[in-house]
């Protein structure tokens, strides 16, 4: 794999590494990047399970309108 | 993931807990309503590390009885709408112009973000949308151009430029260029952005 480039500040780092990612998804299989990314979106759904918000509180938090 | 002509991606990736819900979630809706999958979860299908809290979807303008099919059979299903208690008031957010969102019973988040396509920009979806083929089923998707574009020109933040750039770096020999330059003057002329 290339090497990944820093960044002067953290938009930059950000930036570098969504273009490092996206080469190594253009180039790899789907079974190989969909290995790696499974496993994060995963994890990340799981923390999803213990969202401590009503569903009145989130709305409220996104300024939507809700009658329930 | 690859083109199969010029509207279809097959995509072989492992599919995580996130695109099994989209799916479940679509293949409930699809057998009443038009619609196109937009933003955020397209950069995710295709590949993009982070989280997201909701999925966009555009419908068509549909009728109330068909409305009340649907949200019927999503009740059925073990989804609740977030915003409120019956067909009637979902369908009365809809034709305000208000999303409303679904998430699987008692769970808040990740949610469906449901939207009738009103504006002529928005209404374009679909009849430029990409379908992805995946193994456990077929997903309708807004083209990658449009994607970027909006990403890119109309939303703009740190976040959706980084999708952006997900999307045009994965499919870099695919992207045409002057397709979202085209889209860059419509959300110019319909939004006055860029």
């Amino acid at each position: 794999m290339e090497k990944l480039n820093p960044g002067r500040d953290n938009e930059e780092a950000r930036m570098n590494f969504v273009k490092y990612w996206a080469n190594f998804v253009r180039n790899s299989t789907d079974q190989e990047w969909g290995e790696q990314h499974t496993a994060f979106i995963n994890s990340i759904m799981q923390n999803a399970n213990h969202y401590p918000f009503s569903s009145q509180e989130y709305l409220k938090l996104k300024g939507e309108k809700h009658t329930r | 993931m690859k083109f199969v002509g010029e509207r279809i991606i097959k995509l072989d990736k492992p599919l995580n807990v996130l695109d099994k819900l989209v799916l479940k979630f679509v293949k409930i809706i699809e057998k009443y309503i038009d619609y196109v999958i937009i933003s955020g979860y397209v950069s995710l299908l295709f590949g993009r590390t982070r989280g997201t809290e909701d999925v966009d979807f555009f419908i068509r303008e549909i009728d109330l009885e068909t409305l009340t099919k649907l949200y019927q059979d999503l009740k059925k299903n073990g989804f609740w709408c977030l915003n409120a208690e019956s067909n009637v008031e979902v369908y009365s957010y809809l034709k305000e112009g208000i999303a409303v969102r679904f998430a699987e019973k008692g769970k808040v988040i990740p949610n469906m973000e449901v939207k009738f396509a009103r504006k002529r920009l928005n209404q374009d979806v679909f009849t430029d949308y990409l379908t992805v083929e995946t193994a456990e089923g077929v997903l309708k998707i807004s083209s990658l151009e449009r994607q970027i574009a909006f990403k890119r020109f109309f939303l703009g933040s740190p976040k959706d430029l980084e999708d952006a750039q997900h999307v045009e770096e994965v499919f870099k020999d695919k992207i045409n260029k002057e397709k979202i330059k085209y889209y860059k003057e419509l959300i110019k002329r319909e939004y006055g952005k860029t």
